[in-house]
């Protein structure tokens, strides 16, 4: 009886839905190097340290979408988790549907998984495990993982390996990004990965693979790269 | 609202009525006495079917790498789903762990699961065991594949899960439902406490009891025997393992050498005893805490001053202990093996 009063109330909800006309909102998280969109896996020069570094995937969720003018909430998806996987095109596309007369001048999400969700056992889409953003061994989601190799990592076969996550106090890693953005049908975000890169040394930094204070630097940094031009 | 919306909402409301006849609900009985549990059921509401699967998902080796090691494999239901007769469980290649595996019971009142309480929920813990090199040695996204592969689970997904195919969501529910069943309630202690006809403690066992509420219940709390915390017992830390127990999780020094405090439900059969089943008979465990507490900084608070039992009283706590043994639960049926 329970699943039929649900079933009607949200069939009344998606007719009032269609009703309260929304248009589509599309948004694109384009990878680039120097402000030039890359195809991952990719191999790009550094220019700081003349060599290159080989891209080989990165993965990020992105939660919590929210449309925001001055200061406040206009519109928020609901159940909003999306795994960004650089090697599915489709993930990178976000398709949002937002009501039609709404005013807003910057897109807000957090960079990673809420605590609550971390803590309410197991979950679908692309919240599933099976998904490889799950830490087994310590529970939790991986909110962003960054992985490559570059010649100064002293690492087996010089991989780097970021796996950033954590949830829980003190070391919790999940981020808010603001971006600045000027309404339209599709919007374009680049993930400016030379700027990460710009920000660490790899020759120390190649392996975090737990929560901690130096997941927690590192995704203050990838916070950044995100833009819009 | 036009003819074509209407007739949709007919359509949809006719769906909702079979798939609300399609699983057979089945309520979780909580005992009598006993604390609202920890697991949250409206996200994952029980079902036989569910159950089922969960049961044979549980015993079934396909979810480790080569197909030889199941969940049963380190969790025997006769022993109440512990590893019997090894101090540190064996998993894939006869690889060897560095702890003893846990009982499984009770588990829908527990807050964290694993030895250190690495894994914050009873859904997301099988997946340690089956990525660890050392247990199942497999691949999560891995196992669903082969799953997805077998018609026996893409029939028995189907009935339990509706249509909607085999995920690693779908497989973490219905594993936990199958443990959520793995209730321990019906020990002599439990038939005395009910006040059940012509149950009643020995004089020895009484004698135990009120020896154990006065020195062991401060974290073996009834009814579940435990408190779930985690506590340094004065264990010597063994060298050959170096297991600094919950500081792996937290990384806080104030939590070196603390374990979970494992319940006693069944101890008669869990042997042996401790994280890294150091300890083979109770009469070990008793002496430990009578005379081999090692104190160091982070040791429990009530373990501070010794607890001093002489022999008969020793015997007399052993024998309270004793009562806690469920042969009901040990020997029922719908946790076995499936055979059909």
């Amino acid at each position: 009886m329970k699943k039929l009063v649900l079933l009607f109330i949200y069939l009344i909800c998606s007719q009032l839905s269609i009703n309260a006309q929304n248009k589509p909102l599309t948004i694109n998280f384009v990878p680039s190097w120097a402000g030039q969109p890359i195809d991952i896996p990719s191999s790009q020069f550094d220019e700081k340290n003349k060599d290159s570094i080989q891209i080989e995937s990165l993965r990020y969720y992105l939660s919590n979408i929210q449309l925001v003018k001055k200061n406040k909430v206009v519109w928020s998806e609901q159940n909003s988790y999306h795994l960004i996987d650089s090697e599915s095109a489709d993930s990178q596309i976000l398709k949002l549907a937002i009501p039609k007369k709404i005013k807003y001048t910057t897109l807000r999400f957090q960079l990673g998984i809420d605590s609550t969700t971390n803590v309410s056992g197991a979950m679908g889409g692309d919240l599933d495990p099976t998904k490889g953003m799950f830490w087994s061994w310590n529970t939790g989601y991986i909110n962003f993982k960054l992985e490559g190799s570059n010649q100064r990592c002293p690492t087996r076969k010089n991989q780097y390996q970021f796996h950033l996550g954590g949830y829980a106090y003190p070391n919790a890693s999940i981020q808010q990004v603001e971006l600045k953005v000027v309404p339209s049908a599709d919007m374009v975000v680049g993930v400016n990965l030379d700027q990460f890169f710009d920000q660490i040394n790899l020759q120390e930094q190649n392996s975090t693979m737990t929560p901690g204070p130096e997941t927690q630097h590192l995704i203050q940094i990838a916070k950044e790269i995100f833009n819009v031009k | 609202m036009t003819p074509s919306s209407t007739k949709w909402m007919i359509c949809g409301l006719l769906l909702a009525m079979v798939l609300s006849f399609a699983t057979i609900d089945i309520p979780f009985t909580k005992p009598e006495g006993w604390p609202e549990p920890t697991y949250d059921f409206s996200k994952n509401p029980m079902a036989a079917e569910k159950v089922e699967l969960g049961r044979q998902l549980f015993y079934d080796p396909i979810l480790s790498r080569d197909s030889t090691i199941s969940c049963s494999s380190c969790h025997l239901q006769y022993t109440a789903f512990t590893h019997v007769d090894h101090d540190l469980s064996h998993g894939i290649d006869g690889r060897i762990g560095t702890r003893n595996s846990p009982t499984l019971m009770n588990l829908a009142w527990s807050p964290s699961f694993m030895w250190d309480g690495a894994v914050n929920h009873l859904d997301m813990q099988a997946l340690a065991p089956i990525n660890h090199a050392d247990e199942m040695g497999e691949d999560f996204a891995n196992v669903i594949h082969k799953l997805q592969q077998s018609d026996k689970y893409v029939s028995l997904f189907e009935q339990a899960f509706d249509d909607s195919g085999i995920t690693g969501e779908y497989f973490l529910k219905a594993l936990s439902q199958f443990e959520l069943t793995l209730i321990s309630a019906n020990s002599k202690y439990d038939q005395v406490l009910r006040k059940e006809k012509d149950i009643a403690f020995t004089e020895q066992e009484a004698k135990g009891y009120s020896i154990f509420k006065t020195h062991c219940a401060a974290c073996h709390q009834e009814p579940l025997f435990t408190n779930h915390q985690f506590k340094n017992n004065g264990l010597p830390v063994d060298t050959t393992l170096n297991d600094w127990g919950r500081m792996f999780v937290t990384k806080n020094p104030a939590d070196s050498l603390k374990f979970k405090v494992p319940t006693l439900r069944n101890l008669e059969f869990s042997y042996p005893y401790m994280h890294d089943g150091r300890f083979k008979r109770i009469a070990q465990v008793v002496r430990h805490y009578t005379s081999g507490i090692q104190s160091g900084p982070t040791l429990a608070p009530v373990l501070k001053k010794p607890i001093e039992l002489n022999k008969e009283e020793q015997i007399d706590l052993t024998a309270f202990l004793l009562t806690l043994t469920d042969k009901e639960f040990l020997f029922n049926p719908a946790h076995s093996f499936p055979r059909r």
